[in-house]
């Protein structure tokens, strides 16, 4: 059996040593039966080296078999290595064939290769016939023969990898400044990094050298690499950018690709010219070639560099499990497994959903639980999330006592305490036990400058952020809001004022003087009106100064006529809603040439009478009487209203009158109103006779109107016109 | 087979994979209602050229946008783009050379004489970075190193509607989706309470200019995308609350009953609207709760009242606005909208301008500091400036103390802040008449792709299949600006 295993080992050598002769000379004119063979060379050779190497190695445990053990071994690893070196050396001849090597390297790693096949061969030869006997011998002769397989390895890892592979030459390292020249020191690092490896002086794959400028610039088998300007038509930037499962994208599958940096860089620079001596400065800035001055590498980026993480992601059902309504946790990017958690909507803040996280606990960088309602209980369910770098507990309910919960967090880098009440002993014995946090928000807490400066200067690497510190400025608070939608109060309405600040105070007069800050009248609440008045009114509030004052005309009406009867007959124009056009709570609005409007009740060249009917005896102090002054349309104020009321008789008697002064000047849209105190008594029936002016007066002569080039018509001598709002009783 | 029946087919074959996804999510029938959040991560797709939604791509530099929109077009030189030649120069007449081809709206097209015109304001140099703002602005003067100018910001429009629609959408026609339903679309929302995108209107005292829901449609993209405007009265959603009788669960009953015969409509006629609309009555529903929450300024210090200045006390200003922008984005709301009308300086400008940017000034930067102090202006990217520039010839006749300025497309200047871009920064250059760029154009495409790449978002790639084709932000243009990128 023995015998029969050496005898065949010996003709499979001899068998081997024929072929490799055989293609040795001929090797030229063959054509490649089985070309993957020549594939196998790179797994092959291991082989050989693997069991040289033993050869040597086996003899650091001589001592520890029999010498006849110890030599049958060593006789069956050499045929071995002998064998597998044949092999070896004949694949490699075969992948030789493939084009794109370069031929005085690949003709020094051949003969080497073949070498080591013949050292074995004569090695074993010798050997068996017995030549080779005692210790030094063979121990020589296999450290030779590792000798030979180192050269041999060497020279082929030198064709694979590129020679620069094991020492690669340093000036990669080179920084960038504005100044480096764009070509060679940005785009060249990348094409001898990731091309050259297969393009190089040795092994010109697609004919392509890219070993020096001169080469790079000859191109390969489909013309020349690059076309300044024009990406499309660049082979260089055509190959790079093609997908990765494109037969002829490159670098080709398995080598290392290029990051997206990089491509867009090559990509830039082929646009913008494929300048071999262009530095950064001398492209324009919006090119953004500035991009890669960096301190130390070409490898910073457009695209941020993600930090990497040492973590797996979560589960999509987990992160699906965690995510509620008022809760979102999502990743960071869809390449990241860091997750970011914010909370919303404090009303429905659940502690529940809190303590969820623990599912995504390792993976959590990032929570922000500002504003929710959490105690200083709540802070320890965030222990677990031990790679917690941001964490925002801005107007929390914390105080600090929670805070030590968070020393298990060693990652924590930034923290938000804004609006919450910690104390400034907390907070530095926490910090001390954090090393890694380089960022507070602190303001808006009870910390005082003082104690903001202290623990400034017992933390000075942290960032300490103060917020907005105010300027000593002196702001005027807005004006009080007026609730009412209704300038017109009814019966039961107070005029309310409200302020989106809390503890403002409104001052306010009602007799037209003008309120100050000092004035007796104050109120946060409702003002009651009781008639007609105007209300002047502003806000205060400590640390700002009032504001600005605000006048209202508002009306109050007590008594509520039942039915109101025109005794003369309006314009048609504007006969609005009648009578009740005088009752209707609805103040008058500016209206329009041509635009009906339902808010006035207007008479031209008649006066005006209507009688009130009250269904009982009211107790009337006065009544309002608000009307549209518009004199130069011819809208003018009555010349005098007398009011008049029956008594038990069915008499009319005059229980007022008023003479309401006649406008001076042409004036546009002025609602106004005016106040008449009746004879005190109780009434239940009121006529009011309003006058019309007869005849207006002269300065209301034709003007030319310069904006619109028209003429407005002369009024003067014509009847004038009345406009009623609304008639309030109080 | 019928033709109705054929049609039913078609339709479903018809269902595009996004909106698979989108089914995915929202869980047929009334069992996952209304998440708009994607809680699966659809990565390792069949095409790279297809998107996760709901998640950025990239680590993103920007969680949120606040775009301060200044409708009407402000003008560059009296606000950022200091231009000492125009003082010099004021009444000379724009050399021809400067003008060149531009074309020139009807406004002015028929003027025979163009006489430069210098600021009516000073400007002065703010901060470490010695940019150049103007003295109406005082308070983003106060935090020039936050903010990043471009002063070369151009345009394809002349006009305001297709401007504005062009600076919202990226086509000047309507109808395609606006930036904040892009990223509504591509983000999803982070609070799953609010809309992703929500718009507030507030106008100034100077020359008006109309805006329109065109501007914050969601176009082909599902109507959850849409732009959800707030009133600007005290309620600022209004028919929010439950009316009289109708308590929680009842409300809930309806709304479930409601989504039940919404999907069984659905499952008929197979269109995602329907969808969309079962989110959208949970959304309000959820609302119900979050909205107080934010119209409540008890919580806000004093100082922070201060900050923005008593105006943000009385709704609808844009004071009020910007302070409600802020609470929005820190409740997670992707991208929040401002428009504030009243930039459109025609005629007396000195005047009209300055009384608009005091109704800015102060808030904007407000804004910017509180969410620096919140720790949020890293995450938060703040836009502030027009659709287009002004001329810097004088509308009109010229007179030395009262002006007006035209439509500019070429040249005009916005400023951003957090987010990712250069803080403390000047980009581009116009030349000394500010009338062309001369360094570093950033073109409406190009300002966009780069939004959206500090968003996590690569502007190629968020695409939606509409009518056959692919549609995006930028849809065939735009490179992202490392320069703007801090």
């Amino acid at each position: 059996m023995q015998i029969k295993l050496y005898a065949s080992l010996t003709n499979l050598l001899i068998f081997l040593q024929g072929v490799l002769i055989f293609v040795l000379i001929f090797q030229n004119q063959l054509v490649l039966p089985l070309p993957f063979l020549g594939r196998l060379h790179p797994l092959i050779l291991h082989l050989p080296i693997g069991f040289g190497c033993l050869l040597g190695f086996l003899f650091l445990v001589k001592g520890q078999v029999s010498s006849l053990e110890f030599y049958k071994i060593f006789r069956f690893l050499l045929y071995l290595t002998s064998i597998f070196s044949a092999i070896s050396a004949l694949f490699g001849l075969f992948l030789s064939l493939e084009t794109g090597y370069d031929t005085e390297l690949i003709q020094f790693h051949q003969w080497l290769g073949i070498a080591v096949n013949g050292y074995y061969v004569l090695f074993l030869f010798l050997f068996e016939k017995n030549q080779v006997i005692g210790f030094w011998k063979s121990f020589l002769g296999s450290v030779l023969g590792i000798v030979l397989l180192f050269f041999a390895g060497h020279g082929g890892a030198n064709l694979t990898h590129g020679e620069d592979f094991l020492f690669p030459s340093a000036d990669q390292q080179v920084s960038i400044t504005s100044k480096s020249i764009v070509f060679k020191d940005l785009v060249q690092p990348i094409l001898k990094n990731k091309c050259e490896s297969c393009h190089n002086d040795q092994k010109t794959k697609g004919q392509l050298n890219m070993s020096s400028v001169e080469k790079m610039l000859k191109g390969g088998k489909n013309g020349p690499l690059w076309k300044a300007g024009d990406v499309v038509k660049s082979h260089l930037i055509h190959r790079i950018e093609l997908p990765m499962d494109a037969k002829v994208h490159m670098p080709p599958k398995g080598k290392s690709q290029l990051t997206e940096n990089e491509i867009l860089l090559l990509r830039l620079w082929v646009q913008s010219g494929a300048s071999l001596d262009k530095s950064i400065q001398d492209y324009p800035a919006q090119l953004g070639f500035s991009k890669w001055i960096s301190s130390s590498n070409a490898s910073s980026s457009l695209t941020p560099v993600e930090k990497n993480y040492d973590f797996s992601s979560a589960s999509e059902s987990d992160i699906a499990s965690v995510n509620t309504p008022f809760c979102s946790v999502r990743p960071i990017s869809s390449s990241s497994p860091a997750l970011e958690a914010e909370f919303f909507v404090a009303k429905k803040f659940d502690v529940k959903t809190l303590e969820n996280l623990s599912k995504v606990a390792t993976q959590l960088t990032a929570l922000n639980i500002a504003k929710m309602p959490i105690k200083d209980s709540d802070v320890k369910l965030m222990a677990k999330f031990i790679h917690l770098e941001r964490l925002n507990l801005n107007f929390t309910d914390i105080s600090g006592k929670g805070l030590m919960e968070l020393i298990p967090c060693q990652n924590l880098n930034s923290l938000s305490l804004a609006g919450t009440k910690i104390q400034e002993a907390d907070l530095v014995q926490f910090l001390k036990k954090m090393g890694t946090i380089n960022e507070v928000f602190i303001w808006n807490t009870n910390l005082n400058a003082t104690q903001i400066s202290q623990v400034k200067q017992l933390f000075p690497k942290i960032k300490w952020n103060e917020g907005y510190v105010p300027k000593n400025e002196q702001l005027a608070i807005n004006p009080p809001i007026l609730v009412n939608e209704n300038l017109i109060l009814k019966p039961s309405e107070n005029l309310l004022f409200k302020h989106t600040l809390k503890g403002v105070d409104f001052h306010y007069s009602l007799n037209d003087s003008t309120p100050d800050s000092l004035g007796k009248l104050v109120t946060r609440g409702p003002i009651q009106i009781n008639q007609f008045t105007k209300v002047k009114i502003l806000a205060t509030k400590a640390g700002w100064l009032a504001s600005k004052m605000l006048e209202l005309k508002v009306f109050k009406s007590r008594f509520v006529p039942d039915s109101v009867l025109l005794l003369t007959e309006p314009e048609p124009k504007f006969s609005a809603q009648g009578a009740y056009t005088l009752k209707n709570f609805i103040s008058g609005a500016r209206y329009t040439k041509g635009v009906p409007n339902h808010t006035w009740l207007g008479f031209r060249g008649v006066d005006f009478e209507a009688e009130f009917i009250f269904r009982k005896d009211n107790l009337i102090n006065g009544l309002t009487y608000s009307y549209l002054e518009k004199t130069d349309e011819g809208v003018f104020p009555p010349t005098e209203i007398v009011v008049l009321a029956v008594d038990k008789k069915g008499n009319w008697n005059k229980i007022g009158y008023f003479r309401p002064e006649v406008p001076k000047n042409r004036n546009g849209f002025s609602n106004k109103a005016i106040n008449i105190p009746l004879l005190q008594g109780n009434y239940s029936k009121i006529r009011i006779q309003a006058k019309s002016v007869k005849s207006l007066p002269k300065y209301l002569i034709k003007v030319e109107n310069k904006i619109e080039k028209k003429e407005v018509f002369d009024l003067a001598g014509q009847p004038g016109k009345l406009r009623l709002d609304e008639i309030l009783f109080y | 087979m019928s033709l109705k029946e054929n049609e039913f087919l078609k339709n479903q074959l018809n269902i595009t994979r996004r909106h698979f996804f989108g089914q995915a999510v929202a869980g047929i029938g009334g069992l996952a209602l209304g998440s708009l959040l994607v809680p699966e991560i659809w990565k390792g797709d069949e095409s790279s050229s297809t998107l996760p939604l709901g998640v950025a791509q990239f680590a993103p530099k920007a969680k949120r946008v606040i775009y301060l929109c200044q409708n009407g077009a402000p003008s560059q030189y009296e606000s950022f783009d200091y231009k000492p030649t125009l003082v010099k120069r004021s009444g000379e007449e724009l050399p021809e050379s400067i003008r060149g081809s531009q074309r020139l709206t009807g406004m002015t097209a028929n003027q025979d004489k163009f006489p430069l015109m210098g600021s009516f304001y000073d400007f002065k140099q703010y901060g470490k970075s010695g940019t150049w703002i103007s003295d109406i602005f005082p308070n983003i003067g106060s935090i020039a190193d936050d903010i990043c100018v471009i002063r070369t910001m151009n345009t394809d429009a002349i006009n305001h509607d297709p401007a504005l629609t062009f600076l919202q959408t990226g086509a000047q026609v309507g109808n395609r989706p606006s930036m904040g339903a892009w990223m509504s679309y591509g983000l999803g929302s982070e609070n799953k309470n609010l809309p992703a995108f929500c718009v507030l209107l507030s106008r100034g005292r100077g020359n008006g200019q109309g805006v329109y829901s065109k501007l914050w449609t969601n176009g082909f993209l599902d109507s959850t995308h849409q732009g959800v405007v707030f009133s600007s009265s005290e309620d600022p959603i209004l028919y929010l609350n439950d009316s009289d009788g109708i308590d929680k669960a009842a409300r809930r009953r309806m709304l479930d009953e409601l989504a039940e015969l919404n999907s069984l409509g659905f499952q008929e006629n197979g269109d995602p609207e329907v969808q969309a609309k079962i989110q959208q009555y949970e959304m309000a529903y959820r609302m119900q709760t979050a909205v107080p929450e934010l119209t409540d300024l008890s919580k806000e210090p004093d100082h922070i009242i201060k900050m923005y200045g008593p105006d943000c006390l009385v709704p609808g200003t844009y004071a009020a606005n910007a302070l409600l922008a802020r609470k929005l984005s820190e409740s997670g709301v992707r991208f929040v909208q401002l428009y504030h009308q009243g930039w459109d300086s025609h005629g007396n400008l000195p005047k009209e301008m300055a009384l608009q940017a005091q109704d800015v000034d102060r808030s904007s930067a407000a804004l910017i500091t509180d969410l620096k102090q919140r720790g949020l202006l890293d995450e938060t990217l703040v836009i502030w400036g027009g659709e287009f520039g002004r001329t810097n010839y004088c509308q009109g006749t010229y007179t030395k103390d009262n002006y007006g300025r035209d439509h500019h497309p070429r040249a005009y200047s916005i400023f951003m802040a957090g987010g990712g871009v250069k803080a403390g920064s000047v980009y581009g250059e116009t030349d000394e008449f500010g009338y062309n760029v001369v360094k570093d154009p950033v073109h409406i495409h190009d300002f966009h792709a780069t939004v959206q790449h500090l968003m996590g978002i690569n502007h190629e790639q968020l695409t939606f299949k509409h009518l056959g084709r692919r549609y995006r932000l930028t849809d065939i243009a735009g490179k992202v600006l490392p320069g703007l990128i801090a």
